[in-house]
């Protein structure tokens, strides 16, 4: 199957109106049981859809320098508001230092000390092809 | 000429599935680089936690 840029674009922007004003990335320990980081992204949080591709604005610096808990981070989130529950993500990746996790991270444990940045985040909505076989 | 029927399947509503890349890192307090790594995510991936 294949879709228009003009949808592609659409269903990419609908992800940003999604996320929102005023949204946050959310490090997390396994079942989002204790949040360890977050930081707030800017509003708008990606730019406009460019052939389905919106790209987070990380201008500037998304992170986090005095994380709130030390532990394994097994959840990275993005959040449509600041007053979220941690089970109201819009995007939810696993992270994880072996196997094949949306993030394999050689060390996941964040210390209180430690910053945590988030440095680029695209989105895509493929385009598809008609597919006969 | 009969009717014929066709079927969406999974091949086409996996055209709409998500493609997520980015990066992360974290840093210590002393300015190292603890881990730094790419983020790559499809979203029909549904892996529960592996640890």
């Amino acid at each position: 199957m294949q879709i228009s840029t003009g949808l592609q674009d659409i269903l990419a922007n609908a992800i940003d109106t999604e996320v929102g004003a005023t949204s946050q990335v959310r490090w997390y320990t396994t079942g989002l049981a204790t949040k360890l980081a977050s930081a707030t992204l800017a509003n708008p949080a990606f730019g406009a859809s460019s052939s389905g591709v919106i790209t987070l604005d990380v201008t500037p610096v998304i992170e986090d320098t005095t994380p709130a808990a030390a532990g394994t981070c097994v959840r990275l989130c993005i959040y449509k508001t600041t007053a979220a529950t941690s089970g109201a993500f819009v995007l939810q990746f696993g992270v994880n230092p072996t196997g094949t996790p949306d993030v394999t991270m050689a060390n996941n444990v964040i210390a209180t000390t430690d910053t945590v940045q988030l440095t680029s985040l695209t989105v895509t909505v493929p385009v598809g092809t008609p597919d006969v076989t | 000429m009969a009717e014929q029927e066709g079927t969406v399947g999974q091949e086409a509503t996996r055209a709409l599935r998500l493609e997520v890349k980015g990066t992360m890192r974290i840093i210590d307090k002393d300015g190292n680089v603890k881990g730094e790594c790419d983020i790559v995510a499809l979203d029909d991936e549904t892996e529960e936690d592996q640890q």
